[in-house]
């Protein structure tokens, strides 16, 4: 039927993002809050400061990184009904190169993040020593720069195929090379996203370990990704850019991912989570004990609703996920809560007794939100919103889903 | 059996299409005309047949999804009873009550009358099984495409019983593109 069809219908181009002169204005406001409020904070209290440094920097690194994780996927699997909105996901990937930059702030902050670089604590504990040959700055700072490089490197690559194409590159080729690269990167990001996830947050408790805590790392922030995605694409479609080419069953599609996300991300937490009460061994436990004292408690539990059973319920009617108006809440309501959840795995490490928050935290929040935003929104400034091209594109639009 | 002496009753008037998009156009026009009894026949599944004809949505989600919840509720309740009341061991030093370790069972216990709810609920839903009535015409399982327009059951009572006739329904179908029309007649057990 998509065929039939598809044939008679042409699809308008619709462009690239009209700059926006209140937009810019706003990201560079947020960026300069962003400034001020990691200066604020860090007057009062330096640990505080890097360790809303470190969340923001690792949330933007999450969704940047799945978003090529998510891209990659298309490409390889050579896939239709994600065609209309890939772009849009391809345009997250413009905030990678920025990740070098926040990278070298936790390095400037690592002193006071990082228990391991101080001799005071790793002196005389057997467990850490043996430890130190994987965690000293020198071996951290060359296998994570490696990782960022390589990642921008990927990003490169693969979202310059697409670019491409929209200039008149063949089709076939970008499928080819894309295939060839994304394979290629799928093996790298598995390896090094673990490590990102095991250097930067794993090691605050370099007591602990788990080998789940990478793809733990990696559910939460995919699941983040689709609801970012779900964000831009309805703004688009509602301020007429994707309009044409977007239409529920495309919401429902990200939707049903999303979901899909919120469940793994619980299964990957609960079996981390489990496995460790079980088998009750006490470098692991820690970790958990933690976060289940007085002061954590309330936020565990908080997370586990906030982040599994509230968008479980909300998207689990049909009706819900083809809804622009519930998708869109739930997905702002996911972007708060990944922020929580990646709260709860730095703060605990550096605040036992209990989650310490000041406004400082949301502005530096919002200073990285800043930087992605203009990143992001000049990548779609310089390209066009839609792969226009895009063979699978007019199946896509006109396919009939269930 | 077939009973000789009985004069046959007909059930409804088919007619044959070659192509999926010819069947949904006449189906669309099926579903807007005066005949509201009709079904499709297709060898495989024709996506947009379903709008075609009207269909609202399949309840059986709503059976799987209350099932399922009864089977989480339904694990946790036994297995708090089994270890905390009933047989109460300490295993691993653990509390008799263990949240964590019930949590398995109890998603497995919703997976399984989930899925099993659905299949029953399927079943159900189309009245199946049905060992009544048969296919009509083995082309519809190979290569063809048909709608069978249903004469309405015999009334049994007052109410303004409605004119078939076979012939009329036949000509719409003609009219609607069908290739191919004819009667059918209910044959009863075979």
């Amino acid at each position: 039927m998509g065929h039939a069809h598809a044939m008679d219908h042409k699809i308008e181009n619709p462009g690239r993002l009209r700059a926006s002169g209140f937009m810019t204005g706003l990201f560079s406001f947020f960026i300069l809050l962003g400034l001020v409020s990691f200066f604020v904070l860090f007057s009062i209290d330096q640990k505080h400061a890097w360790s809303a440094v470190l969340r923001s920097h690792f949330y933007f690194l999450a969704i940047s990184m799945t978003a090529l994780f998510f891209v990659v996927i298309q490409w390889v699997t050579t896939s239709m009904w994600s065609s209309p909105v890939r772009r849009i996901a391809e345009g997250f990937t413009a905030y990678i190169p920025f990740i070098l930059v926040s990278t070298l702030l936790v390095f400037a902050g690592s002193k006071s993040l990082f228990m391991w670089l101080d001799p005071a604590h790793t002196h005389g504990d057997h467990v850490i020593e043996g430890k130190l040959g994987y965690l000293n700055m020198t071996f951290f700072s060359i296998r994570t720069l490696i990782a960022v490089l390589g990642w921008a490197f990927f990003a490169n690559k693969i979202v310059g195929a697409s670019l491409k194409t929209d200039n008149g590159a063949d089709y076939k080729a970008a499928y080819e090379s894309n295939r060839k690269w994304g394979v290629g990167f799928l093996v790298f990001f598995a390896i090094t996203f673990s490590m990102g996830a095991f250097d930067q947050l794993m090691s605050l408790d370099p007591h602990f370990f788990s080998t789940m805590f990478g793809v733990y790392t990696f559910a939460g922030a995919y699941q983040t990704f689709f609801a970012m995605l779900a964000i831009v694409v309805i703004m688009m479609k509602r301020s007429g850019y994707l309009s044409k080419v977007v239409n529920e069953n495309h919401i429902h599609d990200i939707a049903k991912l999303m979901f899909a996300f919120t469940v793994f991300w619980a299964y990957t937490g609960f079996s981390q989570y489990m496995l460790i009460w079980y088998a009750n061994l006490p470098e692991e436990t820690g970790y958990f004990l933690l976060r289940f004292n007085e002061g954590w408690t309330p936020w565990t539990i908080s997370l586990f609703v906030g982040k599994f059973l509230l968008p479980f319920f909300l998207l689990l009617p049909r009706g819900n996920k083809r809804s622009e108006e519930i998708v869109f809440l739930t997905a702002c309501w996911i972007l708060i809560t990944e922020y929580f959840d990646l709260n709860w795995m730095i703060q605990p490490q550096i605040f036992e007794a209990g989650p310490k928050f000041h406004v400082a935290d949301i502005g530096i929040w919002l200073g990285f939100f800043g930087v992605f935003g203009m990143l992001v929104s000049r990548f779609y400034r310089k390209n066009n919103v839609l792969a226009i091209r895009d063979p699978y594109l007019a199946d896509s639009v006109f396919h009939h889903h269930i | 059996m077939h009973k000789e002496n009985e004069s046959p009753v007909l059930s409804g008037v088919v007619g044959f299409f070659d192509d999926p998009e010819s069947l949904i156009e006449a189906t669309a026009k099926v579903r807007d005309s005066e005949y509201k009894d009709f079904d499709c026949f297709t060898p495989y599944a024709v996506h947009g047949l379903e709008h075609a004809q009207g269909l609202a949505r399949s309840k059986v989600p709503y059976v799987t999804g209350a099932l399922a919840f009864t089977g989480t509720a339904t694990a946790f309740a036994w297995q708090y009873a089994a270890s905390k009341t009933w047989w109460p061991h300490i295993i691993g030093g653990k509390p008799f009550n263990s949240l964590p370790a019930f949590v398995p069972i109890m998603f497995e216990l919703s997976v399984l009358f989930g899925g099993i709810a659905t299949f029953l609920a399927m079943l159900a839903f189309n009245r199946l099984p049905n060992l009544s009535k048969r296919s009509f015409d083995p082309s519809i399982t190979n290569n063809r495409f048909a709608i069978m327009i249903e004469s309405p059951p015999a009334s049994d009572d007052d109410e303004t019983p409605v004119e078939f006739s076979a012939e009329k329904a036949e000509a719409f179908l003609k009219s609607l593109g069908a290739k191919d029309t004819r009667k059918v007649f209910e044959e009863g057990w075979f």
